[in-house]
């Protein structure tokens, strides 16, 4: 088992009072955590107490271990549309936090970004304005913009927000190869349990309205039972050609 | 032609005052960018109000104190309205800084605030009225040469921060969960953004007048985005607008014996309606 990166004890999440009851939740390098939830269930919430956007209401926050490196993708319409800035420009700035202030990025920063680019399949894109881009490409930049730094915690917020169907699929695919090496623990938030539960090997459920949060194994956390409870209508799993599918009852 | 004769003759009354404005709008025009960006546009009018504040409570502490505006030492070298007025505007910015503080209602408040505060301690003031105005809101006509001074170096410390800080409001302002979760400290950096804006603000309203301080730190930027494809193009159309607006706009001021300030905003705005113009063509 890798190290532990992440580390939430007794903690309460929420903008000044507790959202839910207080929550435990270990990660380990090597680990594909999923955070699935229904909208407004408290997700990115989480995912920005963990990353020391918030603080907690209560308990203890371990992250930030010295020498760490924290990458977060936020859902794309959190991003201002009117800067005129190119997708080298965007990947480049994941460097610049780990540069002295006054330092311009050097050749290594640019050669990482042309290649985390050219990984992503963006590298033709590169000197395109990135409010010029479509949605799918705006988010593979955003990547290429994480990667870039190398880093140890990966935490992604709806990677698949307003793609289409297409454009979902390419994304879950090369998410899944991701994290190959287990060199970093990911987190990828969504909505979308269908695109989740094939991608980790983790699973948080989370739902304020509900006061529920489990986390786990997704064997032992995606139980139709729990799904249910989570959503409030009743859902089924079933494996099919080696994936899990997550299916919505007629009720 | 007679006024153009008259204009360059009479250098000695304009230059310094024309150094001041040109000054003051290119920094103002860079910072700008940054300003309409954060779409916070509001924020130098609030700084402006605040600082004002700032002055009139200095000249109230000054009186009180007993201080001799022309003789200042000791508390009322402490108390005086340069120092209240960057000292206001750069407590209110550290307030905006704060998350979501640029697109909150603490905006409105502080130019609310800081507008009533120059209404109601303004009458307070025996200072002779004139006085008061002057170092309010600014004369772009004449101005006192050790003004070319403080906005010189106001724009030289603007300058300095933003050549050693660029990239770290760039990244700060465009994706400021994603700066914070790499360590950057989002409101650290927001603050060194914010203070040079209030040191911006507050000197250029003094030198310039509240009304061009704020045009020329709005308009050239709205120019200069909406003709940029960069981030450098971006400010080199706004800051060479900026220029144009203030250098052409006193001229204009001088020779068609319009008011200077509203003349500066006026070439401004119709430098930007031209951009919205050439860019539709």
């Amino acid at each position: 088992m890798g190290d532990v990166l992440i580390r939430l004890d007794e903690v309460s999440i929420g903008y000044g009072r507790p959202l839910m009851r207080p929550i435990d939740l270990e990660i380990r390098r090597g680990e594909f955590w999923g955070v699935v939830g229904p909208n407004g269930a408290g997700k990115t919430t989480l995912a920005r107490t963990i990353l020391g956007l918030l603080d907690p209401v209560g308990g203890r926050v371990d992250v930030r271990a010295k020498g760490l490196r924290y990458s977060y993708t936020p859902q794309r319409h959190r991003l201002s549309a009117s800067y005129p800035v190119s997708a080298f420009e965007v990947v480049l700035m994941g460097r610049t936090a780990y540069l002295p202030v006054g330092r311009r990025p050097g050749p290594d920063d640019r050669k990482r970004a042309t290649e985390e680019l050219a990984r992503l399949d963006m590298a033709e894109h590169g000197k395109a304005l990135f409010r010029s881009l479509s949605g799918g490409q705006q988010q593979r930049v955003l990547f290429a913009r994480a990667l870039a730094v190398d880093p140890d915690v990966l935490v992604l917020d709806e990677p698949a927000e307003g793609m289409d169907l297409l454009g979902t699929s390419d994304i879950l695919r090369f998410l899944r190869r991701l994290n190959a090496d287990g060199r970093m623990a990911v987190l990828m938030i969504s909505h979308r349990i269908d695109h989740v539960i094939d991608t980790v090997d983790h699973l948080c459920i989370i739902n304020k309205d509900s006061d529920t949060f489990e986390a786990g194994p997704v064997a032992t956390i995606a139980s139709p039972e729990r799904l249910s409870s989570l959503y409030g209508r009743p859902i089924t799993t079933r494996v099919h050609d080696g994936r899990t599918h997550v299916e919505l009852k007629e009720v | 032609m007679p006024a153009d004769i008259g204009f360059w003759a009479s250098s000695f009354v304009w230059r310094d005052a024309m150094i001041v404005a040109v000054l003051s709008a290119s920094a103002l025009a860079y910072l700008g960018v940054w300003v309409v960006l954060k779409r916070a546009v509001y924020v130098p009018l609030a700084l402006s109000q605040v600082s004002s504040a700032g002055v009139v409570l200095a000249f109230l502490i000054g009186a009180w104190l007993g201080v001799d505006e022309h003789d200042r030492h000791g508390l009322g070298m402490l108390f005086d309205p340069s120092w209240m007025s960057l000292l206001f505007a750069l407590l209110t910015a550290f307030w905006f800084a704060r998350p979501r503080g640029e697109s909150s209602n603490a905006v409105v408040v502080a130019y609310l605030l800081g507008s009533a505060a120059v209404l109601v301690l303004g009458g307070f003031v025996r200072q002779d009225l004139h006085d008061v105005q002057s170092v309010l809101f600014g004369n772009a006509v004449l101005v006192d040469t050790i003004q070319i001074l403080y906005v010189g170096v106001a724009a030289l410390v603007a300058a300095l921060v933003h050549a050693l800080m660029h990239r770290r409001f760039l990244f700060v302002s465009f994706d400021p969960d994603a700066a914070g979760a790499a360590g950057l400290g989002p409101f650290r950096v927001e603050v060194a953004l914010y203070a040079t804006f209030a040191l911006m603000i507050s000197v250029a309203t003094r030198a310039i007048g509240a009304l061009p301080a704020f045009g020329l730190m709005v308009l050239p930027a709205l120019t200069g985005l909406h003709l940029g494809r960069s981030m450098r193009a971006a400010f080199a159309i706004s800051v060479a607008s900026g220029v144009l607006a203030a250098g052409f706009g006193y001229y204009a001021s001088f020779v068609l014996g319009l008011p200077t300030g509203a003349s500066m905003v006026a070439l401004a705005g119709l430098v930007h309606l031209g951009s919205l113009v050439a860019r539709r063509a």
